[in-house]
């Protein structure tokens, strides 16, 4: 059999050439119907797309990339692309109220048309044979015309119209007889569908036996980028992405445009949004450490009780104590919640009958944060634990026998050399673990989902972190869908991640011991 | 791209499912349409004139709708809730009913009122709103003041127990608007038009205030728990610790499979004055685009309009007829009339689409009333202000 060495066998080049055809018939299809659009964007991207991937496909020097290029599609694709979007985003007003383009929303403000109370009325006849509309005669106080379905408006002096009863309205347009009301009523949604062009407004199917000159409600003066409302004459001006009057009003739709830093700047300005955003900080940060540092201390602790040899029944606490890690979060989180309910939740049950005390856990915001501390404490210290013991064991005995040759007390032992050789390989997991804690959106929101409420229309409560914020403004609410509040936050959040990751990556040493470790 | 697979499907669909002509197409979700089929079938057979009905979900009709009706490949008539009223009569797209009288008071006047939008855009068929529901085991009858409640309220409640006289699901502002509403306060007052005017936000007005204190006054006495869901109040109602709750026909089911003896009234004058519950109707609305307006306010009001088709959807959908002569036939059932007469004294939930403007601010000052951090004063005064400055207002 032939064999080409820079091909392969035959069958598996005619399946790869035909394959790859089909697949740059069906891109080429595609970019002619995006080109005919006008979406040249997208046509570049297609376009270089497939010539990549022809000449990967038949480039041996380029061989090794037909392995990365998958990889480096989908790290766009899913990465750098939503990432370069909501950066972008950040920097616009795309929110409810301000989705369009500039050219759609003056296309859709200059198509608005409205009924003047004196508009000229047109009464008319629809003329036609064979189940077919040929023609409407109109007349009125403006002159009469005759109309074509198609919207085109003769002068009755192009047509030959014949008054056969002698009322002096034609009985026959083009030799066409007129149509009764009942044919008519069939052709009725062809006839609401113009609107033709007259004087200054459009003519449009008003009743079923009139037509009424509807006029224009704006006219657009691109030289000063205004637009005049020829109802009332006021004029509204084109300014950050909605059209404006000198008295504030607002017009709906806006269309989308850069603002700046104008939505960061909100975070720092706007009372609702200053504030908001300093308490969910603060207590995202707060909640972030704290959990982590208890979570670790009682995690290390549990560990070096495990440790001990001297203790009795070793693996069956180990296992007992790995359980909260093996329950899925999802249940667990629930059932927390439910202790918490302060009629009839396990904790308030106990406490009422013992101690006599209510605690309004999830009404309360100490309460309710104090309570989204304790579960995640429960939910991640076995974890802490299991990363503890590890790391317990690989301190070398010999080190405990030398400090204890020179009479160094328990405390010291534990301090001078079990806790920083633990750091060393600890560390970067607790900082991991700051960082998922600090946008544990799964925790608050199925605990709390953010409350107890603590100001009126800021959407931001008492246990809100920023991830389930940021939810809130493009999910939630009153104002409707703010993604450009969202991106910003969801920005800003990005940098605080990636200085936690950068410090863990720079900062500490400990990585390349884990590394050599490994 | 689900947006776009919807648009592909709606065109593939758009050219089997738009209104032609000399015959009805109605779009209605899986459990009205086959009422509408049988009653279409016998318009058919009078009239000979075809009647199709399109199955659709709920939750797509209005959306579909208002993408189709402007193309004129929208239905006739489509089946849906009053409070798309606002939205697709703004936009144009429903016809005016000009009910006749005589037809126009045999229809529930509330259910009537809520599809008007300066001029009626909808037939309602079914109605509901909450009442108040007791366990018949710990109030044997219902109080006839809200002041005599409370009283035996105060006598039944023990929350070490825990056991509650009477509860209000909260922060929840729907369940909570009858407190609201009885001492005049409302959402969005109406204009000369009729329509309502999203810039007259009654939420802080005097009464709404007043009835607002009325219930933190519960609150803070611990009659009423701050902070009780749905879940909470409803295990408590079913274990017989809970006499007297605002609750809605959805909790019958549930209460009924616990082996409680409930019964269901209108909650008690507050100051003698009525508490009036949000009501949510629904009905059939017509496309202004139809090309067939006068067989279908023929089918409407000759077809339609009828005990028999109303009971009909009645067995389909057992919601309280809002056609009276329907409502009497069905009236028997104690628990029905319980929440008929509940929601006789309602108003409808606003039809506009600036209401969804109002619920998060609203909330948010329920939950802050409820538990004492701020008065009603300055709850609602800043719940309003903000939707105010939500919906451009000055």
């Amino acid at each position: 059999m032939f064999r080409s060495k820079s091909f392969g066998s035959v069958p598996s080049t005619l399946i790869k050439v035909s394959a790859l055809s089909l697949l740059d018939a069906v891109a080429i299809f595609f970019a002619v119907l995006l080109a005919w659009e006008g979406s040249w964007l997208l046509v570049g991207l297609i376009a270089g797309g497939l010539f990549g991937l022809n000449i990967l496909a038949f480039s041996r020097r380029l061989y090794p990339f037909r392995y990365l290029a998958p990889g480096l599609f989908f790290m766009i694709l899913m990465v750098v692309l939503p990432l370069v979007y909501t950066v972008y985003i950040s920097f616009t007003n795309y929110a409810t109220g301000n989705i369009l383009s500039k050219d759609q929303v003056i296309g859709l403000l200059t198509t608005r048309y409205y009924l003047p109370p004196d508009a000229p009325t047109f009464t008319f006849r629809a003329f036609g044979e064979g189940g077919t509309l040929y023609a409407l005669y109109l007349w009125g106080p403006a002159g009469e015309y005759v109309l074509f379905p198609d919207g085109r408006l003769d002068a009755p002096s192009l047509h030959r119209l014949e008054d056969l009863d002698g009322d002096g309205r034609p009985d026959l347009v083009d030799g066409k007889p007129a149509l009764s009301t009942p044919e008519l009523t069939r052709f009725v949604s062809t006839l609401q569908n113009l609107a033709v062009p007259f004087g200054e407004g459009v003519l449009r199917l008003s009743t079923l036996s009139t037509f009424r000159l509807y006029a224009p409600q704006y006219r657009y003066d691109p030289a000063t980028d205004t637009l005049v409302d020829l109802r009332t004459g006021k004029v509204y001006r084109a300014q950050g992405g909605n059209f404006v009057a000198p008295d504030g009003e607002k017009l709906d739709p806006g269309w989308v445009t850069f603002v700046g830093f104008a939505n960061y700047l909100r975070f720092l300005r706007d009372p609702l949004y200053h504030r908001a955003f300093v308490r969910v900080f603060g207590w995202t940060v707060i909640w972030a450490i704290l959990t982590v540092t208890l979570s670790f201390a009682l995690g290390l602790g549990l560990a070096i009780l495990l440790n001990d040899r001297h203790l009795r029944l070793r693996k069956f606490y180990r296992s007992l104590l790995i359980v909260p890690y093996a329950i899925p979060a999802f249940i667990s989180i629930l059932i927390w919640r439910g202790f918490f309910n302060v009629e009839v939740g396990l904790f308030n049950q106990v406490l009422t009958q013992y101690f006599g005390v209510r605690v309004p856990w999830l009404t309360d915001p100490f309460w309710a944060r104090f309570a989204c501390i304790l579960t995640n404490v429960w939910l991640t210290y076995p974890y802490m634990m299991l990363v503890s013991l590890g790391a317990l064991q690989s301190i070398p005995e010999e080190m405990y026998e030398a400090a204890k040759v020179d009479g160094a007390t328990g405390w010291q032992r534990f301090s001078r050399i079990t806790f920083p050789l633990l750091l060393i390989s600890v560390a970067p997991l607790l900082i991991g673990s700051f960082a998922f804690t600090f946008n544990n959106f799964t925790l608050i929101w199925l605990l709390t989902r953010g409350e107890p409420v603590v100001e009126i229309g800021s959407r931001a409560g008492a246990t809100d972190i920023l991830l389930s914020y940021a939810y809130k403004l493009s999910f939630q609410g009153g104002r409707g869908a703010e993604y450009n509040m969202t991106a910003a936050l969801a920005v800003v959040i990005f940098i605080i991640v990636a200085l936690i990751s950068g410090i863990s990556f720079t900062r500490t040493k400990a990585l390349e011991e884990v590394s050599r470790g490994l | 791209m689900r947006k776009l697979v919807l648009v592909g499907l709606f065109l593939v669909a758009g050219l089997a499912f738009a209104a032609e002509p000399g015959k009805i197409l109605i779009w209605a979700d899986d459990t009205r349409a086959p009422v509408f089929r049988e009653i279409g079938k016998a318009y058919t057979e009078a009239t000979g004139i075809p009647i199709e009905v399109v199955e659709i979900g709920f939750g797509q009709i209005r959306d579909q709708f208002v993408t189709a009706a402007p193309t004129g490949e929208g239905p006739d008539i489509i089946i849906g809730a009053h409070d798309w009223v606002g939205e697709l009569a703004a936009s144009g797209l429903l016809a005016e009913i000009l009910l006749p009288p005589e037809l126009a008071a045999q229809f529930d006047p509330v259910s009537l009122e809520a599809f008007v939008y300066g001029k009626l855009y909808g037939l309602p068929y079914a109605r509901e709103g909450v009442g108040l529901l007791y366990n018949k085991k710990l109030v044997p009858e219902l109080p006839a003041t809200f002041e005599e409640l409370i009283e035996l309220a105060r006598k039944l409640t023990d929350p070490t127990v825990p056991q509650y006289g009477f509860v209000v699901q909260n922060p929840d502002p729907y369940h909570e608007f009858p407190f609201l509403s009885a001492l005049g306060g409302y959402i969005f007052g109406y204009d000369e038009e009729g329509k309502l005017n999203p810039c007259d936000v009654g939420l802080d007005s005097p009464g709404a205030i007043a009835g607002a204190k009325i219930l933190q006054d519960l609150f803070a006495e611990g009659l009423i728990p701050a902070g009780l869901d749905w879940d909470t109040w409803t295990s408590l109602f079913t274990e017989g610790r809970i006499a007297m709750v605002i609750t809605g026909p959805w909790f019958v089911g549930r209460a009924k499979a616990a082996g409680i003896d409930i019964g269901v009234g209108p909650i008690p004058p507050i100051q003698g004055k009525n508490p009036k519950p949000f009501v949510g109707v629904q009905g059939v609305m017509v496309s202004a685009f139809s090309p067939n307006l006068p067989i279908v306010f023929d089918f409407l009001f000759n077809y339609f309009a009828t005990k028999e088709t109303m009971l009909a959807l009645y067995q389909k959908d057992p919601r309280i007829p809002a056609f009276l002569p329907a409502y009497e036939e069905v009236a028997e059932d104690p628990i029905l009339k319980g929440f008929a007469e509940s929601i006789a004294n309602g108003v409808p939930m606003p039809n506009i689409p600036q209401m969804s403007a109002v619920w998060g601010a609203w909330y948010d000052a329920m939950a802050l009333i409820g538990n004492l951090q701020l008065t009603p004063e300055e709850a609602l005064k800043q719940a309003a202000d903000n939707i105010r400055a939500t919906l451009g207002c000055k």
